[in-house]
């Protein structure tokens, strides 16, 4: 029994990762919250831009990294991704990982525009979380290629009058917790910051952030 | 090693024995818990849920040394069989033996139920274990799905979990992999609560209790291929990202998956 749920647990954590950027299919927002709005307007440019075949990779790239800046609070996730090590670390070490940690985003997330296989992201309501109203917290669907379908929360802060993804949660695993406790072990194995900059930078030069389906 | 969270759900523990396991837990270490105080207060990101905060992991050392042997059994000999099954037997006949195994679970998940005051799901279980044993020939098919009875799984450790004992420190146990003193506790207890192990008992037939323990660890793997492959392809420390993936998945099934937006996720009051 213990396997199983275990099972569910790496299927839900895959999905939490394939999810926080992924190829979207056009579809009807649960509009009437500026939130749920917002998000849905991001998957319909991601969408229409990335899998869009005459751009050339760097055009699609400048887009993705311009999406991911607008939709989501890099600066702020990754500072909370490195947590208690962000203040004893130095403003250089601070940039040089905010850089790797974006650039591996777009290794990990960019490649799976171009294997869009009429995935659907269905943006549903918004309301202010229960325990920190601080957060909006947006519902979705995100049904695969083989029509299966997977709950995801969206975490949002309101910023600059806008809106931006702090976190996205599937089936109960939060993305920006999972890579808090990951990146703390790290660091601390390390001996500090620019350690897991090393690290991350090792990873990418080798591509291993990657999808599978492409890494060939 | 407690935490503040583990504090508070053991003094909201309503049942007796829950009670008991937790003061048992909780005489573990009371420094720790002062010294948690302390580094909260020190931390300018202290209102986050100290549960995120805290890695839960007093064994670490120990729990790598498991952790890597698993890792060495699995790529030695349990990844290859996986292959092997996958590759050599349809899909269908895996599907069977899913869902014959998945049978053989529901006792459990319906004491588990029962126990947890679930009495609705545990009618569903129930329901699920005599349709599919008869219906669904001893399993091999899940036509209670179909008729309107979905699947869901409970264990001795949610039944603690739920009655709001803590988790206890985290735990790789050998071949079985991630687990806690909670979980790990749950798992003995179920194998008591299980039929099948008084059956096997009484038909003098104890080796079947090792092929159905085998047979789940193969149908687990082999579901589980692609997904362990791609977690740990971009994984900086397997160990460290595993750890955090049962924790936070073990938390959400506690809660029935009920209210997952109200409890998830970090607070960012105080972060600007």
């Amino acid at each position: 029994m213990q396997t199983r749920r275990f099972a569910i647990a790496l299927a839900g954590a895959l999905l939490a990762a394939a999810l926080s950027i992924s190829p979207l299919a056009p579809s009807e927002a649960d509009i009437g919250h500026p939130a749920s709005t917002f998000l849905d307007s991001v998957r319909e440019r991601a969408i229409a831009g990335l899998t869009d075949p005459t751009r050339s990779d760097e055009e699609r790239e400048a887009l993705f990294r311009n999406l991911l800046n607008e939709a989501f609070d890099i600066r702020l996730i990754g500072r909370f991704v490195v947590g208690r090590y962000w203040r004893k670390a130095e403003a250089d070490d601070q940039e040089a990982f905010l850089r790797a940690f974006e650039d591996a985003i777009v290794q990990r997330f960019l490649p799976l525009f171009s294997q869009f296989q009429g995935e659907q992201l269905i943006i549903g309501k918004a309301a202010p979380d229960r325990k920190n109203p601080k957060y909006t917290v947006v519902t979705s669907t995100y049904i695969d290629s083989q029509g299966r379908g997977v709950k995801a929360d969206w975490r949002l802060l309101e910023r600059d009058g806008g809106y931006k993804v702090f976190d996205v949660i599937v089936e109960g695993i939060s993305m920006a917790i999972t890579l808090r406790s990951e990146y703390a072990s790290v660091i601390k194995n390390q001996g500090g910051l620019p350690g897991l900059v090393v690290l991350l930078r090792d990873k990418l030069a080798k591509g291993e952030f990657k999808p599978a389906v492409t890494a060939e | 090693m407690l935490g503040l969270a583990e504090r508070q759900r053991c003094d909201r523990a309503r049942a007796w024995p829950a009670a008991v396991l937790c003061l048992a837990l909780a005489a573990a270490s009371p420094q720790a818990f002062a010294a948690e105080l302390d580094e909260l207060e020190d931390d300018p990101f202290a209102d986050y849920e100290e549960e995120i905060e805290d890695t839960n992991d007093p064994f670490e050392i120990p729990n790598r040394f498991i952790f890597a042997f698993n890792q060495t059994l699995d790529v030695a000999i349990f990844r290859p069989l996986a292959v092997l099954y996958r590759d050599l037997v349809p899909e269908y006949m895996r599907q069977r033996v899913h869902l014959f195994l998945r049978n053989l679970g529901e006792p459990v998940t319906l004491a588990n139920d029962m126990l947890q005051g679930e009495w609705d799901r545990a009618g569903t279980t129930a329901d699920r274990f005599l349709l599919n044993s008869i219906g669904g020939v001893a399993g091999f098919w899940d036509v209670a799905t179909d008729l309107g009875h979905p699947y869901h799984d409970e264990d001795f450790g949610q039944t603690l979990g739920s009655h709001g004992v803590g988790e206890g420190p985290y735990i790789v146990l050998p071949i079985l992999g991630p687990s806690n003193l909670r979980d790990a506790t749950g798992k003995v207890v179920d194998h008591f609560l299980d039929p099948f192990t008084y059956i096997t008992e009484e038909q003098d037939k104890e080796e079947w209790r090792l092929y159905r323990f085998a047979l789940d660890g193969l149908d687990f793997r082999t579901r589980n291929l692609e997904t362990l492959d791609e977690i740990e392809r971009d994984a900086l420390d397997f160990y460290a990202r595993l750890r955090s993936l049962y924790r936070q998945r073990r938390d959400a099934e506690i809660r029935n998956e009920v209210d997952l937006t109200a409890d998830a996720g970090p607070t960012v009051a105080r972060i600007d």
